[in-house]
């Protein structure tokens, strides 16, 4: 067996160059007596144990959000497992606290709590003075902090990207994620490496507002948790009686429909966020029975034929938030995420490519009549996952409150200064490697809305912010990159990326942004 | 089915929410992510606290998980973690293993063979932490080259080359251990 790998290794290395056939004894002998010293790694079964069975409980608790990054940063796992335990017992308690209600609810009985009616409190905007929420500049660098904490770096140098707070019950900051997929989807792939310099063709901007509306997002105050707190508190529940904790208050629930394809249900109080997904049991998964048996496997996989059109997915979409009567009043008409197909079309061999099982539409989230995107460009708003093998939703993610404060803060108005923020931000990386150089041309912007997180004292904030969108015209079909270059128009954000580099640091990274 | 299609059917399936699947994932990678850092970090300790890093990014990222190598993504995580381990650490800013730093521990129970890899090792402490990670990546891994070559971000054949040339530096420092190599091969092979 080790035989043959060695011989694999020396193989794959004559298929290079044969002229290393004339080396085989000693490259055999190298190559053995390498693989032979691989140290002893002491590895422990019991950590491999213990630490799955905090990872799956991690899933719920990543509801607490008390910034994963940080934990990270800590660089102490026993102090994050601390924190686990702590987080565990906070979920279970609010777990058991249901169960009891349930159990213990009166026929007739009402449960005066309603998320439907507190999800659908839209369009808040509390008026604040101007520059209330303090210095912005700073944003940009928040963004490039956070990265290097969320772990995806392109040659171990710094690269950017929105904290993503990637849906689902495991995210409990607020889950929207952009149209296109986010940079951190981007940079998660393993891409090819170019150099890459911006041109501006677009027409000559006219810029003349002065001040614009920055919004930041409420969440989380206890508002929409405090009439379920009331409902256990005091109770006993087993051996637990909570007449001996106070300050109890939900971080989240969750509910799972146990029929055929049956949806699980999760409703974060701290983000103000719904998430609903596949309830997996109660769904078919004909291709779990396949075994080793490759041919069955092959059977399974969906053709581009297999796809539907954009018009289906979308009626699918709408049918399932109409039947379930779930209010998107403040998202705009839907629109499908195809980033898979941009990797489909470049791909050499489509018949082995991987199609999606389930394709999202997204309604695009509307503030003020503002659309708003993610520091990619890219679309934010609410995301319904369509299953194309069975035809049905299989899950929403970033349904959330839109309640804002708002201030007022000092745009640039420098057409000159805004573009070169542009071809700065899409300039900045070079490489080390032998690469191609591509230049690639930017359009006349778009004005939009453009989310920034800060985080400050292990909370994360999120902060909408007047930007201009600058599209990329010509990408080459090898190109991996965002499609836009967000340039915020707030000046002290503005003034911060090109004095500072903040939004413009000189990196090393692949061909994704 | 093969183990990358099946990986593949299974962190898509995490990717919609199915702990399960995570879960196998997780009993497939967790040895080898472990053992992966620990060659980089030659810690016990260091390798258990980031290789549980690694499997946490994996589990609160997997639902943006695009491309179509889990095991691809998973090393480069890993990777990365390392890496950040080292840069976020003042001290050893300018390293991205611990070779330089490291003790090795009880390498085999043969004095014989113990001798070699002490010295294999001394040969390996002098190469680049660039070529430590190809050979090791390859050798003790196990990692076939097309993987390697995303990880590393180099085309297939770069990666080749790239362990080609990472052997021959290595031979160049091993130059004077190859008689005992030889000759301790050759007693193996008679066993």
């Amino acid at each position: 067996m080790e035989k043959d790998k060695f011989i694999t290794i020396l193989q794959e290395l004559y298929d290079w160059n044969p002229k290393l056939r004339s080396k085989e004894k000693e490259l055999l002998g190298l190559i053995k007596t390498l693989a032979d010293s691989r140290p002893d790694t002491q590895f422990d079964e019991q950590f491999a144990a213990d630490l799955k069975k905090d990872l799956l409980s991690h899933r719920i608790l990543l509801d607490d959000d008390e910034g994963l990054e940080e934990k990270f940063n800590l660089f102490n796992f026993n102090y994050m497992r601390k924190k686990l335990y702590f987080g565990l017992g906070a979920v279970a308690l609010c777990g058991v606290a249901f169960l009891f209600i349930l159990i213990n609810k009166q026929p007739g009985s009402e449960v005066s709590w309603n998320p439907k009616e507190s999800f659908s409190n839209y369009d808040q905007f509390v008026k604040t003075e101007p520059g209330a929420f303090g210095s912005l500049a700073k944003l940009n660098q928040a963004e490039s902090q956070e990265l290097t904490a969320s772990n995806l770096q392109a040659g171990g140098d710094t690269v950017t990207t929105n904290r993503n707070n990637e849906t689902v019950v495991s995210s409990a900051s607020a889950p929207i994620r952009g149209m296109g997929g986010d940079r951190v989807d981007y940079l998660k792939m393993i891409l090819p490496m170019h150099s890459f310099e911006y041109i501006y063709v677009g027409e000559p901007l006219e810029l003349s507002e002065e001040e614009a509306l920055v919004y930041r997002r409420l969440k989380g105050d206890g508002s929409l948790s405090h009439q379920f707190d009331s409902l256990f508190a005091g109770k006993k529940i087993g051996p637990l009686d909570l007449q001996n904790f106070s300050g109890l208050q939900a971080n989240s629930i969750s509910f799972n429909e146990n029929k055929p394809f049956g949806y699980s249900m999760s409703i974060d109080f701290k983000e103000e966020s719904i998430y609903i997904g596949q309830n997996w049991s109660y769904w078919q998964h004909e291709i779990n029975n396949c075994g080793g048996d490759q041919a069955c496997f092959d059977s399974y996989r969906l053709k581009i034929e297999d796809v539907l059109s954009d018009e289906e997915l979308i009626a699918i979409a709408d049918k399932f938030l109409s039947d379930k009567k779930i209010n998107h009043d403040s998202y705009d008409e839907a629109q499908i995420d195809n980033f898979w197909r941009l990797n489909y079309e470049a791909s050499q061999d489509k018949d082995n490519y991987y199609i999606p099982e389930e394709i999202s539409v997204i309604y695009p989230l509307k503030i003020d009549g503002q659309k708003v995107y993610d520091q990619g460009g890219d679309f934010m708003g609410l995301r319904v996952n369509v299953n194309l093998r069975h035809k049905l939703v299989s899950g929403v993610s970033n349904l959330n409150t839109a309640r804002f404060e708002t201030s007022k803060y000092i745009l640039e108005t420098d057409a000159e200064k805004i573009i070169g923020a542009a071809l700065k931000n899409g300039s900045r990386f070079y490489y080390t490697d032998d690469i191609e150089k591509v230049s690639l041309e930017l359009g006349a912007p778009s004005k939009a809305l453009v989310r920034y997180w800060r985080y400050e004292n292990n909370t994360s904030e999120e902060l909408l912010v007047p930007a201009l969108i600058f599209p990329v015209n010509n990408p080459p079909a090898s190109y991996y990159g965002s499609r836009y270059i967000t340039i915020p128009l707030v000046k002290e954000m503005l003034e911060e990326i090109i004095n500072n580099n903040s939004g413009g640091d000189i990196g090393i990274m692949p061909l994704v942004r | 089915m093969s183990d990358h299609y099946s990986e593949l059917k299974l962190a898509l399936s995490a990717k919609n929410g199915d702990q399960a699947a995570f879960g196998t994932l997780y009993n497939i990678y967790i040895r080898k992510i472990y053992d992966f850092v620990y060659f980089k970090t030659l810690n016990k300790e260091i390798a258990e606290d980031l290789s549980s890093q690694v499997f946490l990014k994996a589990l609160k990222y997997i639902s943006s998980f695009k491309g179509d190598n889990f095991s691809a993504w998973l090393y480069t995580i890993a990777r990365h973690t390392v890496i950040d381990h080292y840069r976020l650490n003042k001290d050893y800013k300018q390293i991205e293993d611990c070779w330089d730093l490291a003790d090795w521990g009880d390498l085999s129970a043969d004095t014989e063979i113990k001798l070699l890899m002490e010295k294999v090792h001394q040969a390996m402490k002098k190469l680049s932490a660039a070529d430590r990670e190809l050979l090791t990546l390859r050798l003790w891994s196990d990692l076939p080259f097309k993987e390697i070559a995303l990880i590393l971000r180099k085309k297939e054949p770069a990666a080749k080359m790239a362990f080609s040339r990472s052997l021959e530096r290595l031979r160049k420092e091993m130059q004077p251990l190859l008689s005992l190599i030889f000759l301790l091969l050759w007693k193996k092979i008679n066993l």
